[in-house]
């Protein structure tokens, strides 16, 4: 499985309306709220083993699944 | 004194016409802007429909929601704003109880408001005629008394239907000026807005701000995802008074995204909604030692506050906040421990619903001999060795998450009326709304269902299924029971 797949599977459980494979305004668009955001960081925390500092919450970090994965990546560096 | 909340827009439009009244990062509006807009809208509802009508706003937080709530005032009606993204099956609940003579909306949510506005008529603001009629507006205000309502804002009900708190001018007037007035705010006072228009707070933030003709900004929803984004927005926005729920405070002082001397500008924060930690309060503290800080405390159903407490002493992180004592001409009686109100401050009632009505506004039983409605607030209270009134929590199974008010009643109603569930049941543990059910529907199932019929700050955070639910000696479900099996199954975790 890519990290991709991965992180799509675990989104799937945050709320599986939103199709983070395509959408790249997750936040502009108002598709997450702060119950959903937190449950994304804890998302990423348990899939990939990262803990997200709070410098890193920043709207541009989350607006699609690719910028979310970059995240990650930086973070596993 | 004034009738009408249109009599402070009307001076405020007068004195200071160009300074600005409501904005967002999408743009602005000055109280000559939103006089203007309000009566062209008023003028093409009171076209429409007659005074005292119900009128529906399904918009999303903006400059022209508040003058379409105006709007509905010029037209002698009342308002209620509706989050746009609520189910629409909530929305038809709402409908139900509200029957509407007009939905007022913008473009995006045409179809949605069709759908929902069953016989009401449908405006959508984009197609406005730009017409003031004056003449229809000052016969629309002639008729105008101050126990007219001027809202009706819905809350979560226990039997599985909203209710409509409604509110009159007067209860609103009566409000805002003890607010202006306890609170110290300035003349051109500014604002920033964290409250939705459908959530009770907001009526402090809208109104205090056109009372002192000064503005309101309506910071956008994700900013408040976004803590240091948020701090910028009120650097930038010279923001100088916040009336915020304690929660968005927290998560902005635990962010650490403020240093001591930040925000210099930021003068007064009050806060009402639900139960501020003392820790927050320290942490805010710290960053703005001179701040003004009042903690406020009431039900929507006596008009957003009722009592109030101005930080005037130091707290450790694990105190209780005092919710301090009774506004102005408001009155707050103990009754077995229940916090009960009464004064100008009460609603009359929920909106079509005299049962509901009935049990929460009763007669006043140290005042037999004349009828004086109090309000059971549901709410737990005592005094504390300084005088000042101390919450201690609900008598019933309401809760509050980020300040918004759920009666896990209508969970469960939803829950049990879910196809293959048998029997249900809902309950708050560590800051999570648990559900559990017994019968064939899976979690999947549920949890979709529920989806589709209540907002998303109700959805239940964890779904048990169970194979049978332990029952009380009287056949109901055994709660503490159900709590005990679940604690010790999970509890290896």
């Amino acid at each position: 499985m890519t990290d991709m797949e991965k992180l799509l599977e675990a989104l799937k459980e945050v709320d599986e309306d939103i199709d983070f494979q395509e959408e790249t305004a997750l936040i502009e668009d108002g598709l997450i709220d702060s119950l959903r955001l937190t449950e994304i960081i804890a998302v990423l925390n348990d899939a990939f083993d990262v803990y997200i500092a709070s410098k890193d919450i920043e709207p541009e970090n989350f607006n699609s699944a690719q910028a979310m994965l970059e995240l990650v990546h930086r973070y596993q560096e | 004194m004034i009738r009408n909340i249109l009599d402070w827009l009307e001076a405020a439009a007068e004195c200071t016409p160009n300074r600005t009244a409501y904005d967002s990062p999408e743009g602005k509006r000055t109280w000559q802007e939103v006089l203007n807009q309000a009566k062209r809208i008023g003028t093409w509802i009171a076209r429409k429909v007659s005074a005292q009508s119900p009128v529906l706003i399904l918009m999303d937080k903006s400059p022209d929601c508040i003058t379409a709530m105006f709007g509905s005032v010029y037209a002698g009606c009342f308002y209620t704003p509706l989050d746009g993204t609520m189910p629409e099956a909530r929305m038809k609940l709402v409908v139900n109880v509200l029957c509407p003579g007009l939905v007022v909306c913008q473009e995006k949510y045409r179809q949605v408001a069709g759908e929902v506005a069953g016989g009401a008529g449908l405006c959508v603001l984009e197609e406005m005629d730009g017409e003031i009629d004056e003449e229809i507006l000052i016969k629309r205000r002639r008729q105008h008394i101050d126990n007219d309502l001027l809202y009706v804002l819905f809350t979560s009900g226990s039997t599985g239907i909203p209710k409509g708190v409604s509110i009159t001018h007067r209860s609103v007037i009566d409000f805002i000026e003890w607010a202006c007035c306890a609170l110290r705010l300035p003349d051109g006072v500014r604002f920033a807005s964290q409250a939705p228009f459908y959530f009770d707070n907001s009526v402090l933030d809208i109104y205090c701000a056109m009372r002192m003709k000064g503005s309101l900004f309506l910071v956008s929803k994700s900013d408040f995802l976004f803590p240091r984004r948020l701090a910028l927005t009120l650097k930038e926005q010279h923001i100088d008074t916040i009336f915020w729920v304690p929660s968005a405070l927290t998560a902005l002082a635990n962010a650490e995204v403020l240093g001591k001397g930040d925000l210099p500008e930021l003068k007064r924060v009050f806060f009402c909604g639900e139960v501020m930690p003392c820790r927050t309060l320290n942490l805010w503290k710290k960053v703005l030692p001179d701040a003004d800080y009042v903690n406020m405390y009431g039900p929507t159903e006596i008009t957003d506050v009722c009592t109030w407490y101005r930080v005037d002493r130091e707290f450790s992180d694990t105190d209780a906040l005092p919710i301090g004592s009774p506004c102005k001409n408001t009155r707050i009686y103990l009754l077995e421990g229940e916090l009960c109100v009464s004064g100008t401050c009460l609603s009359p009632g929920y909106y079509n619903d005299p049962e509901k009505t009935e049990a929460a506004f009763i007669q006043n039983p140290m005042r037999k001999q004349i009828k004086e409605k109090i309000y059971k607030t549901g709410d737990l209270a005592e005094y504390n060795s300084c005088g000042e009134l101390m919450f201690l929590g609900r008598k019933d199974s309401q809760i509050k998450r980020n300040g918004y008010r759920i009666e896990l009643g209508e969970i469960e109603c939803l829950l049990n009326a879910v196809e293959k569930v048998v029997l249900g049941c809902c309950w708050y543990e560590k800051e999570q709304i648990v559900a559990a059910y017994t019968g064939e529907a899976s979690e999947k199932e549920v949890k979709a269902a529920l989806k589709r019929a209540l907002p998303r700050y109700m959805l239940p955070d964890r779904f048990l299924h169970r194979e049978s639910m332990p029952r009380t000696g009287s056949g109901k479900i055994d709660r503490l029971a159900l709590k005990r099996e679940v604690e010790n199954e999970y509890s290896v975790f």
